[in-house]
Parts: C-alpha cells; structure tokens; sequence
C-alpha cells in the first residue's frame, strides 16, 4: 500500500511553463465548442438533420467535461510510518479542467480526447527530528505536486463495418467487472477503490475488436510508456540508448510491452471473458511471461450481481524483501528488495469475488473479497517492516518503496497496492438522504492484520452541474491480532499511512 | 310498416357491427396492444425526463433510445452535463449502464431507479408486458376504460402486479398502478396527449408518481418517435458501449 504522491518523478517531469500553451488551447477550443452542444435539439430530425448537414463537411464535433477543485487537510504524522513524509503536504489544492472531445469524421470514425490540465500545489509539511518527534519542515519544491496535464484517453476508432474496429491511441479499456479492484488489469493506473469513477486515466494501445451479438473477440497491443513530458510520451517500448539531460541513464535495452487477447462471451445471461496476457517488462519485472485470467457477471434472483475475476501467473513479479538483509546481515541498498520469485514456478493467483444489489431505498451495498497468492507472509511482512526501519535508519528509504504506479494519470487520493493476501471492500451508498444528498462509506480492510482505512462521504448535486463532496480517510490501525513488532513498535499493514486522517473537499462543475 | 322497420334496423344492425355486436378484446389482445403502442418492436426515440423531486426542483433528462426486435433496447444520454457520455443497453434479460467516469460498463437490475427517477429501469428498457404479465380482464367501473389485471410471470418483471387501464375508443392506456408483492402500491401513472409520430399514435406524456414519497413524480415525454429502423446488431453488443 502507497500513497500517490510517492510516485517516480522522473516519469512526469512535467514543467510549470510548458502548462501555459496547452492551457490557452483548452479554454479556447472549450469557447469554441460549447454552442456547439448537440442536446439543443428537440426531434431526431433536427439531431440527424445537423449530423447530415455535417456529414456533408466530414466532421462533427462534441464537446464536454468539468471543472474541479480538491482542497484537502491530511494530519501527517511521521511518528506513525516508516515511509518518509517530507513531500507530503498537510494542505493541497488541485485545480483540473477537463475536456472530453469527440470528434467525428464520417459515420465509421472518430477521435476522442479526455484531457485534463492539472495546476496542484501544497502546504505544511512535516517529519522527524533527531529524537524521532514531529516536526514542522520548510514549504518546498516536490516534482509530484507541480502543475501537468493528462490525456486520460486520446484515440482514433474506426469501425470499417459493424463487426471490426480498430483503435490506436491511449484508452482505458477494463474488462473484468470488479467493482473497486480489478486484479486482470494489467494495463491501465490503477483505480481508486475509495472513489471507483475517479481514475479516467488509460494506455496507450493499438486495439483491434470483433464484435458480434454473442462474442467478442479483442487483441491489443501496449507499448509500455517509458519517458513522457506533460502527458505526451516520448520514449515508448524501449529506452533511447543515449542519457537524458538530467543524467537519467537508460535503465536497460529491453522492449517493453504487453499483448493481450480477450474473448468475451454473453452466455446464460452472464458476461463471461477469458483473458490471455503475454509482456515483456511491462510495469513490472516479468520477462516474456504469459498471464491467463478469466471473470463472470451475473445477476442472480433479480436484484443480486455476482461476480468473479481471476488472474493465474508462474512467478510473482512482486518485490520481496531479502530476509538476511532484513535481519541484520550484510547488504547492498539494491539487493534489498528484489523479484525474487519472478522465476520460481509457483502458481500465485489472484482473485477477486463480489456482489452488488440495491435496496428498495436505492442505496446501493457492494462487497468484494480479493485473495493475492503473492503476498507477503507474515515473516516477509515482518522483513518489509525490518528493511523499512533499517533504511529509515540509513536515510534510504525511497529506494525501498515498491516501483510501479503509472504516470500519465490523475492524482488519487488513494491507491489499493495491497501487500498481503486477504483483503475484504464493502462500500456502501445511500443517495437522496435529502434529495439531493448522497452519504456514503467504503471500508477497505486487510484481513490478515484486521487493519484497513475508512472513507466516509457526503456528496451534495446542489445544482445538476454542480456537485460538493466532503470525503473522510481514516486509517484503522488495527487490533494487536497480525501485528508485527519492530523496535518495540507494532504496526500493522495499514498502520504504515503517514497520516492520522484527512478530510477532502471537491467542487465539481459540469459543462 | 314493421317488415320495413324491421329492415331497417337489420340493415342498422349490419351497418355498425363493431358497435352492436364486437366482443371485448381478450387480455392477451389488449397487452399485444399496449406493447405495440409504448414499445413497437423497432424504434428510434427522443425523450425528456423530468424529475420532480421533494424539494419542489427538479433534474431533466434528455436521451435518445434504439430499440431493435423485442428486446434490445440502447439509451444515449445528452441532458444533464452530469450525465451526458452516459448509455444504457438491455438485450433479453440483461442490463448495463456504461459510465463515462468509469470508462466502462457495469450491470444494471431491472428493478432499479431509472435514473434516480421514479421510472425503474423496466419501465424504460424492458416494455414487453405480453412476455412478462399474465393478463385478466376486470370491471373497471367506467363504460369509457377496460381494466386489466396483470401479474408478473417472470422474476425479471419489473413490478409483481400492474393495474392498467385502456380507453376502449382508441386503445390508447390511461394510466396504471403498480404494487409491490405485498400488495403495496409503489407507484401510480397517467397516460396523457396521445400523438401521431410519423403515423404512430402515443400517449406523449406519461406521468410517473411514486406513492412511497408523496412530492415525488417523474415526466417521461417523447420528443420525437420513429418506427421500423435498420440498425445492425452491434449496435446492441456490451463492447459497443461508449463508442
């Protein structure tokens, strides 16, 4: 489990400036586009009328999307994690514009665009003293926090006739059905179970699809993002062979990319998807290696979905801490945490099962149980702990946060990186409180140590473009049942947080 | 004098069958009626929906729907901004709502609030009452109106029982109520300002009360309405959702 903001700089290397241009082109497209909205009409004429008039001209466009202000207090407490807290701010505003583009040429393609133009700044940091006490640090510069801009999807479809279309471009394409996690997306950043609508961001694929009534038959192709500078790539698959000017060096001469194949099938009333994934350095260690994953959908006695995602891979491509470095032997930084078991033929699944219904009142209950065969055990949890002090200790402990995460996307409050096995998500919703009021909550909880983070929310639609959430983040610590003790301290996986609470509130205005 | 009284009337008699002597449609006949008239097999709609909600506000819908054979249906949402990018697909007994934040679809229960509306999902997506009522004809207390009966014969049904009156004059429904298996009344509607849309007579207006909060109703008016469409299949396919 990390927070975003622990996030590789590297990747985004965004600049203030660099914002400026992008920002002039956004607002002015957004003026341009807006009287040009297609629900003025009143008569399938009128909207078939203006497309044909277009049609004549080849190009239509539509245009849409939102402003957004996320200003939030998190209590960093240093005390309380063996994670570095000096870039973490305690106050944080986001401002996001967000434009959703289509574009269309003809009747058989079009371009969309979901771009957001992201300014962020923060406040009010905090870390350990000498004695190991909470204290106040300088404002200073954190890469993560600069402003950037997302193009969470920007693609080109073409559907040449009814049962074939292609597709090139970065898109967010998710095919199992959990609600809060999917353990089969191996492509896009991952989701915010907190907030499952948050998270637009997706790759950048070259996709073909045969769709039938009955089936799907889907292949794509993800060149792994290696280098990109304000949202737009520019090192895909494999590492130039020359340094970048900030002295970065090619970490190596690999190609980095993933296919996969979907067959999607609607059988019996139930969606039903077998996956076959084949990558090569693909966000994580693995090594020509395929990956096989199957899921299901179903409604059962009228109001009660069922689901079911599994992935099956030979190996983890995890990192996994050395127990001799961990207990006090000898060690380079760089053999701490390793892929240890990227080759060690053992079947580590990974499963999610789930349901959703909504009750008369229309509040909506989800629960999800997700097993990770590849999780740490509690000796390999209890080294995690060890090398973490250790490092913390030797002023080393960025270069033991697990790598990954992707750039390219939306900040979240929160990312479900689960480092054991047993995990359970219940989240509930309850809307029209007050009409216009929906209060909510979703529990995540580590089973394994009973310890687990709580995110109540109450949003209000106080106009219908307009929507004000207040959401909470509260770490459970846990019961001293799975804790592990190192230097007299106990902690439990979710006890690692840098923070005690943190209260968000979000301004969304739609156009 | 009388031969020719009689005559007469014979020949009155021959002149207006339907009026003298046409017997009552059966149930089946007059639920194969109301499908056709809410629901024709293939159409292409334009519709508004306004909730009124508690508060005296209200939130409007604006969306467009394809239907193709008896049960596929797809809905495209232009009104509110919120809501825009969103669609909605049944095909036979399933339903998905693709949202745009999500850039996916999830399942969707037929019983569940359209929109947060107070239409459920089946009263927009799943009108086929021939296949999901049985259907008895009863008194309705009123020379102008035939009262039918239905009960749910499949789980999927949105409501367990449906009280549905039709004007005997043009066939056109006239409102309807809906319980609950309990027997409770969950909701109420009026059927109103019947329209020719290209040659398909309608009730324009369908007003939605629900009867569990008093302030609440929902209009569901059709803008624009036709019949008979050519769309291929894919266009009623999951993966074509968002496209």
């Amino acid at each position: 489990m990390r927070n975003v903001s622990h996030r590789n700089a590297l990747k985004r290397r965004e600049g203030g400036f660099l914002v400026t241009l992008p920002c002039c082109l956004f607002w002015a497209a957004l003026c341009f586009l807006l009287p040009q909205r297609a629900w003025a009409q009143d008569s399938l004429d009128e909207i078939d009328g203006t497309k044909k008039q277009e049609t004549g001209k080849k190009i239509s466009a539509e245009a849409n999307g939102y402003a957004d202000n996320r200003f939030q207090y998190a209590y960093i407490n240093p005390t309380r994690t063996l994670f570095p807290t000096k870039d973490q701010p305690s106050l944080q505003e986001i401002l996001e514009g967000n434009i959703q583009l289509k574009v269309s040429i003809g009747q058989k393609a079009f371009v969309y665009a979901d771009v957001s133009l992201i300014y962020q700044n923060g406040w009010l940091y905090y870390d350990r003293d000498a004695n190991g006490d909470r204290v106040k640090i300088d404002d200073h510069d954190v890469p993560t926090l600069r402003p950037f801009v997302v193009p969470s999807e920007l693609y080109v479809s073409v559907t040449p006739k009814p049962w074939l279309n292609f597709l090139v471009g970065k898109k967010r394409v998710i095919w199992g059905p959990g609600f809060a996690f999917n353990p089969t997306d191996l492509i896009n950043p991952p989701k915010d179970p907190t907030d499952p609508n948050f998270q637009r961001a997706g790759q950048w694929i070259a996709r073909i699809e045969l769709p039938f009534e009955k089936f799907t038959f889907t292949t794509l192709f993800a060149p792994q993002v290696l280098y990109q500078q304000s949202g737009i790539p520019f090192a895909m698959m494999k590492y130039p062979d020359y340094s970048l000017s900030d002295g970065t060096k090619p970490p190596d001469d690999s190609y980095h990319y993933l296919l996969a194949a979907r067959l999607y099938l609607l059988l019996f009333n139930t969606d039903i998807n077998l996956f076959y994934f084949f990558s090569n350095k693909y966000n994580d260690s693995f090594e020509n290696a395929s990956r096989f994953g199957g899921s299901f959908s179903r409604y059962f006695f009228t109001d009660y979905e069922l689901h079911l995602e599994a992935l099956f891979q030979f190996g983890s491509g995890r990192m996994f801490p050395n127990h001799a470095c961990a207990n006090g032997g000898f060690c380079i930084p760089q053999k701490a945490f390793t892929s240890s078991k990227i080759s060690d033929g053992n079947l580590y699944p990974r499963v999610l099962v789930g349901g959703r219904t909504q009750f008369r009142d229309e509040s909506l209950l989800s629960l999800e149980y997700y097993y990770q065969g590849d999780g740490y055990s509690d000796v390999e949890f209890e080294d995690f702990l060890k090398l973490l002090h250790r490092a913390q200790a030797a002023g080393l402990t960025s270069l033991l946060q697990p790598a990954g995460g992707s750039s390219g996307a939306v900040p979240q409050r929160f990312t479900f990186d689960p480092l054991r096995r047993h995990y359970l998500i219940l989240s509930y919703s309850k809307p029209k409180i007050r009409d216009d009021f929906t209060i909510g909550a979703t529990l995540i909880a580590g089973l394994t140590d009973l310890s687990g983070t709580i995110s109540p929310s109450v949003s209000w639609n106080a106009l219908e473009w307009l929507t004000l959430s207040l959401f909470g983040f509260v770490p459970i610590r846990g019961i001293p049942v799975g804790t592990v003790k190192v230097n007299d301290v106990n902690y439990s996986e979710y006890s690692l947080l840098p923070m005690d609470f943190r209260i968000l509130f979000e301004a969304r205005a739609f156009y | 004098m009388l031969r020719r009284t009689l005559c007469l009337l014979l020949l009155g008699l021959l002149a207006f069958p339907s009026v003298t002597f046409a017997a009552d449609p059966t149930p089946e006949e007059l639920l194969k009626r109301y499908d056709h008239v809410m629901s024709p097999r293939t159409f292409d709609g334009l519709m508004i929906m306004v909730a009124h909600r508690q508060d005296d506000t209200t939130r409007t819908y604006k969306f467009r729907a394809l239907k193709s054979q008896d049960d596929k249906i797809r809905t495209w949402f232009f009104e509110p901004a919120s809501a825009k990018g969103q669609e909605m697909l049944r095909v036979g007994d399933n339903m998905w709502v693709y949202m745009p934040n999500l850039k996916r679809a999830l399942r969707l229960a037929s019983r569940e609030s359209f929109q947060g509306g107070d239409f459920n999902n089946a009263d927009v997506l799943r009108v086929n009452y021939v296949a999901d009522y049985n259907a008895k004809l009863i008194p309705s207390g009123d020379d102008k109106l035939w009262l039918l009966d239905l009960s749910a014969k499949t789980k999927e049904a949105a409501y367990d029982r449906i009280k549905l009156w039709l004007y005997k004059d043009k066939q056109q429904p006239a409102k309807a109520e809906y319980y609950a298996a309990s027997g409770k009344l969950l909701r109420s509607a009026v059927f109103e300002d019947v329209k020719n849309f290209h040659g398909h007579e309608r009730p324009a207006k369908i007003t939605m009360r629900n009867e569990l909060a008093s302030k609440r109703f929902s209009e569901m008016t059709m803008l624009d309405l036709k019949l008979d469409m050519d769309v291929p299949a894919q266009k009623f396919v999951l993966d074509d959702l968002g496209r």
